[in-house]
Order: C-alpha cells, then sequence, then structure tokens
C-alpha cells in the first residue's frame, strides 16, 4: 500500500532520465559549494594560521600608546621583561604560552653594503610554544639558545645582502637614549615569509644578544600571547586588558594584521555569491523538472481530483515531489564532495599560494558547521521552494481542464 | 428515491471572446438504482451535464440535490468530498495512475481519505475479484490490457462504495467484445450492489441495456425513455447486419 511520501518517489523515479540530470544539477551545487567553500575555508585557516601560529601570535601586549608609534620601533615604551606584567597575562584563562620580545631597528652591514632592517629580539624556547609554525618557511636553523649571536634574515634581505648561512655581518643600533652600538652576528637561516616587505626587512636575533646591542637588559617592548583555540582570543584579550589595567594595550591578530582579516572575509564573500550562484542554477532546474511533471501529468492531477483529492494534498504530493529530488540531490551531492575532501584532507591538503604571497601553503580543506549547514539548508529549502510555483499550478488546475487535456 | 435532482441549470463558458451556453436550464431526476444513458451529439452539452452532475463543475443557476442535499454551491474542497464519498468514475481513457499497481489504483480514492488500510484492503480484493482482476493485483497499467485497466477503472469507483457511478464514454476505446463484457459487468453491479449508473456514449449496446435513455439537444433535455430505447436497440441491430 502506498502512502504520499512514497507516491511522490515514484512520481519522481517515473521519468528516470530527467529525474537524473535534476538531481545531479542539485548534487552539483552542493559539490561545488562544498568543494570550493572547503578550500576557501582552508585557505583562509591557512592565511590565519600563518599569522596567528607563524608571525604575530594571537594577540600582543604592549605599553600604552605603542601602537600609535609603532613605525618607529619605540624602545621608550618597554616593561620589564619578567614579573608582575608577564605572570598577570599567563594568570588569565585561555591563555597557554607568553613570548617576550624586544623590536627595534638597525643597520644591517655586511662589510661593503648596509640597509635598514626591522629585528625583533625572541627567546627561542617561548617563542616557539607561541609560534609553532615560525618556521614553517625557515631555510637552515632557526634562532637558537645554542647559538648566542645566530640570527634569522628574511629571504630578500639575506640575498640583497648577498648572505648565506655561516656567514657573517654587524647589526647596529642605537639604545633608548641615542647611543649607538654595533654586535657581529651569524647568519643561520632565511625566512620566507610571503610578504615582499618583511621578506626585505625582518631579521630575527636572539632576546639576550638584542638586549646586549640595545643596553636594554631583562627589558622587552612586546609579549606576543597564545590562546587555547582561536575562537577564545576576543575573550582572552579582554582578560589581560582586565587584569593589566590602562596602561597597557591588548591588540589580537585582526587587528595587527586587518589586510588578511579583510582578505579572508573578502574570499568567503566572494565564495558565497558564487555558491548561491550554482544553487539558483540548480534550482532553476528543479522549477523545470517541476513545471514540467505538471505538464505532464495534467490529465493525471485531473483524476486525483475526480476521485476526490483535495487541493491542498496534491500541493503536498508536488512539495514532497520537490523533496524527495532535494534529498537524493543533496545526499548525493554530500557523499561525493566529503569523500573528495576528506581524501584530500587526509593526505595533507594540497600546495598553494595564498593572495599577494610567495610562501607556499598547505591548503587543507575543511568543512565547518557554518559551511556545511547553510549548504544543506539553501539547497534542500530552495530545492523545495523551488516545487512550490508548480504545486501551486497543479493544485490551482480545473478538474475539467485538466480531465480534457491528452 | 431521487438520487439527483436537477432543475433549471443553465450553465455557460466563454471560449475566447464568444459566450458558449452549454445547459439552457436542464430539469432531470434520476432515482437510485438508475441505470441511465445520456445521449446526444458533440457539443449538445451532454459531457457539461455529467461533470456538473459529478461535481466537477459547478452551474451558473439552478438547484442540484444530490441524494436530497443541494450541492451546487459548495466550494472545492467540499465538492471534492462529495466526488470521494458519493461519486465514482470511470474514464474514457481509463484515467489510471501509471506509478501504481492495481491494487494501489483501486485504493487510491480511500487512501487519500485516510481509510483504515486493513479493511480497505479486504474489500479491495473482493472488488478485485468480482470485476476478474485477481490474477493482475500487482500488475502496473502499462501491463494491462485495455479492458484490464477498464476493470481497474470501474472497481476503484465502486471501492468507495458510492451512491453514484458516472462514466464518460466507458466503451469508446474498446474493442466490442471487451465492450460487451464491460457493459455486461456494469450491469451486474448495477444489480447486484444497487448502484446507480450514468453514462454519456454513443454506443448502441450500452443504449440496449439501459433501462432509461434521456437524450440532450442543444443544452435541452428530453427525457425519451421508450423511444430512445428502442431506437438504440435498431441501431444495433442495423450494425450487426
Amino acid at each position: 500500500m502506498f502512502t504520499l511520501i512514497g507516491l511522490a518517489f515514484r512520481n519522481v523515479l517515473r521519468n528516470k532520465g530527467r529525474a537524473g540530470f535534476t538531481v545531479g544539477a542539485i548534487a552539483f551545487g552542493v559539490m561545488m559549494t562544498l568543494m570550493l567553500g572547503s578550500f576557501v575555508i582552508g585557505l583562509g585557516n591557512a592565511m590565519i594560521d600563518d599569522v596567528v601560529n607563524g608571525k604575530v601570535g594571537a594577540l600582543q601586549v604592549h605599553r600604552k600608546g605603542y601602537d600609535d608609534v609603532r613605525e618607529n620601533q619605540p624602545l621608550d615604551l618597554d616593561f620589564a621583561q619578567t614579573g608582575e606584567v608577564i605572570e598577570k597575562v599567563k594568570r588569565v584563562p585561555g591563555v597557554t604560552a607568553v613570548s617576550p620580545r624586544l623590536v627595534f631597528s638597525g643597520l644591517a652591514a655586511n662589510g661593503s653594503q648596509s640597509t635598514m632592517v626591522i629585528a625583533t629580539g625572541i627567546d627561542a624556547t617561548l617563542e616557539n610554544k607561541v609560534l609553532p609554525d615560525a618556521n614553517a618557511f625557515l631555510t637552515g636553523k632557526a634562532v637558537d639558545a645554542s647559538a648566542a649571536n645566530g640570527v634569522v634574515f628574511g629571504m630578500d634581505l639575506a640575498a640583497a645582502m648577498a648572505l648565506t648561512a655561516g656567514s657573517g655581518g654587524t647589526l647596529q643600533a642605537a639604545s633608548k637614549n641615542g647611543q649607538q652600538n654595533a654586535l657581529d652576528f651569524e647568519l643561520r637561516g632565511t625566512l620566507n615569509s610571503g610578504n615582499a616587505f618583511e621578506s626585505k626587512r625582518t631579521v630575527l636575533v636572539p632576546l639576550k644578544w638584542a638586549q646586549e646591542l640595545l643596553g636594554m637588559d631583562g627589558r622587552i617592548t612586546e609579549l606576543a600571547v597564545a590562546t587555547r583555540d582561536r575562537e577564545s582570543i576576543d575573550e582572552v584579550a579582554s582578560g589581560i586588558r582586565a587584569a593589566l589595567g590602562p596602561d597597557y594595550e591588548v591588540q589580537t591578530w585582526k587587528q595587527l594584521r586587518p589586510n588578511v582579516d579583510d582578505v579572508v572575509n573578502f574570499q568567503r564573500m566572494v565564495l558565497t555569491a558564487i555558491c548561491l550562484v550554482f544553487l539558483v542554477i540548480a534550482i532553476i532546474g528543479v522549477v523545470n523538472t517541476m513545471l514540467m511533471a505538471v505538464l505532464e501529468r495534467t490529465r493525471e492531477i485531473g483524476t486525483m481530483m475526480a476521485v476526490g483529492m483535495r487541493r491542498g494534498k496534491i500541493t503536498v504530493l508536488f512539495l514532497l515531489e520537490a523533496a524527495a529530488l532535494a534529498l537524493i540531490g543533496v545526499a548525493s551531492g554530500l557523499a561525493v564532495s566529503l569523500a573528495v575532501i576528506f581524501a584530500i584532507a587526509d593526505k595533507g591538503g594540497v600546495p598553494a599560494a595564498a593572495p599577494g604571497s610567495t610562501a607556499i601553503y598547505h591548503i587543507v580543506p575543511a568543512v565547518p558547521f557554518y559551511l556545511l549547514a547553510p549548504t544543506i539548508l539553501l539547497a534542500g529549502f530552495g530545492t523545495i521552494l523551488a516545487g512550490v510555483y508548480p504545486s501551486w499550478r497543479a493544485a490551482r488546475l480545473n478538474p475539467v481542464d485538466a480531465l480534457r487535456s491528452t | 428515491m431521487a438520487l439527483v435532482q436537477l432543475k433549471g441549470i443553465k450553465k455557460s463558458y466563454q471560449l475566447g471572446k464568444t459566450e458558449v451556453v452549454a445547459l439552457k436550464g436542464v430539469d432531470l431526476t434520476i432515482e437510485k438504482g438508475e441505470f441511465t444513458v445520456v445521449m446526444g451529439p458533440s457539443g449538445s452539452g451532454k459531457t457539461t451535464l455529467l461533470n456538473i452532475i459529478g461535481c466537477l463543475d459547478r452551474a451558473n443557476s439552478g438547484s442540484y440535490k444530490l441524494d436530497g442535499e443541494e450541492i451546487g454551491h459548495r466550494d472545492f474542497n467540499d465538492l471534492a468530498e462529495v466526488r470521494n464519498r458519493k461519486i465514482g468514475f470511470i474514464f474514457q481513457n481509463f484515467n489510471l495512475i501509471p506509478v501504481l499497481d492495481v491494487v494501489e489504483n483501486i485504493e487510491f480514492p480511500c487512501v487519500i481519505r485516510g481509510e483504515d488500510r486493513k479493511a480497505l484492503r479486504a474489500r479491495t480484493l473482493k472488488i478485485a475479484a468480482e470485476v476478474g482482476l485477481t490474477p493482475y493485483l500487482k500488475q502496473k497499467p502499462d501491463e494491462l490490457s485495455g479492458g484490464q485497466r477498464q476493470r481497474v477503472a470501474i472497481a476503484r469507483a465502486l471501492v468507495t462504495e458510492p451512491q453514484l457511478v458516472l462514466a464518460d464514454e466507458p466503451t469508446a476505446n474498446l474493442d466490442s467484445t471487451t465492450a460487451d463484457q464491460i457493459i455486461d459487468l456494469m450491469l451486474k453491479l448495477n444489480s447486484e450492489h444497487g448502484v446507480t449508473f450514468l453514462f454519456s456514449t454513443h454506443d448502441p449496446r450500452v443504449m440496449e441495456h439501459a433501462r432509461r435513455v434521456v437524450r440532450i439537444h442543444d443544452g435541452v433535455m428530453e427525457d425519451g425513455t421508450e423511444a430512445a430505447a428502442l431506437e438504440a436497440s435498431r441501431l444495433h441491430a442495423a450494425m450487426a447486419h
């Protein structure tokens, strides 16, 4: 014995070619949305990971006013490397690691030429906890406690100064009171940060070496902070602000690298637009199929009306047919795309360069809930919605005219 | 007792810019248990009349009482309910639902009104046996002959236990042997179940068996039981020669 749902499925399958084409269109829309979406989200994640885990950390702490003059790498807005400030930050819930830094500008020389650089003194052990991916694009060796004067240059900077791993030079910088000092360094490695400016100007040096160079023993200008997860960053930032009071400023990675956040948001906006186009194409296919079904089955609809089927039930029958198309289409689209996405993710993703970057990331496609749920809901309800007009037309047929049709 | 009472039924409709008057004040009474034929030339209004009696269409004016109840002015869903409960239809083109098998097609009008399925199945199998469909219960319409399809349509019309069965040219698409079998079957059901049958047909064999023939011409009804039955008999004899 049949039910209305069973009848809907049988009606959908009575013209297998057309049903296949329509289901294919819905599945294609779902597949393109999920696959494209997973890669765009994967690329965005890679870019954010690069910033959060490889460059600036989840958030940074400075003395009040530092951000206004950040370009000058001010040394007078310094604070103690150990003590009350860093302890307060560590105690904020969600903070997993804190790395002290001393950022300064200087002049790197190789004996025949010199160039302006922006150097960051780091404690390699703590820095690796805050920025576990900092050395993802490193060639050679990283800054390390075992090499007191071992430094890392941006890839383009090293190339411009004809420096290679093991070669040396001097780094000159002014202390807080303007006194110039210079120390010899040995180049341990080069870093392809993916950003042209950083690649031409960045130098990483051991924190103690930087403090010696600048005469700032035990002093730093920056704390890079890692958080439990990305979702808790804003909450942790508020916690640190509350703990440190008005003398310090806390900035999240979004504030420190707004361009990355903008790019990621723009990518997702474009993705949404493209996905909507795919879904609209699929939905138009459904409308077409359903209208054809109404046209072809006009006499059948008339017969149903003649034997007493109410308009509401006829509407429901056609909506159920749209729902059946949606179910089969969405399910098959999901199955294929998730299989492909998980297979690629399982192999570690695909290599690609982020926009404006020369660094190669491994994009691991991701299907977060905020991609999966709207795709299923939009494709599913969109398809059912596409059945509304044809269903309405079917239900509004005059039984006499419908029975007369050939 | 009157099952169908039409008084002053008028029906016109627009055909492009022209108003076509299909029925010009029809009066007709059909008693319960009658086996009646409506005959008339093409365009005489007999299909419009059957559509109104079958609650598929509504008259512009006049009164229509079915089983004593005035139903001429009910809305679409009310009329659907009346069709489902009180009227069975047999169409010239059988009008079966192709994705349903024989049993499902027969049960369709009862399933859509949410009837208890166990009792329904028992009744369906009984009617299917009466119309000779027992060997074909799981067949789809496209696996059946024309006569078998019309038997399914007859069973579907009867399964709801209606008071009135309307048959619009039910033998028009059947060969003569099959048509005879179908007519005999409907006569048998009429006498055994007491269901009222109303036909629209040109088939003289149907008219031969009709206990009453009513003529319609240019939207006006003439009730000529004996004369029409005689005419039908003569026509049938002429065709046989």
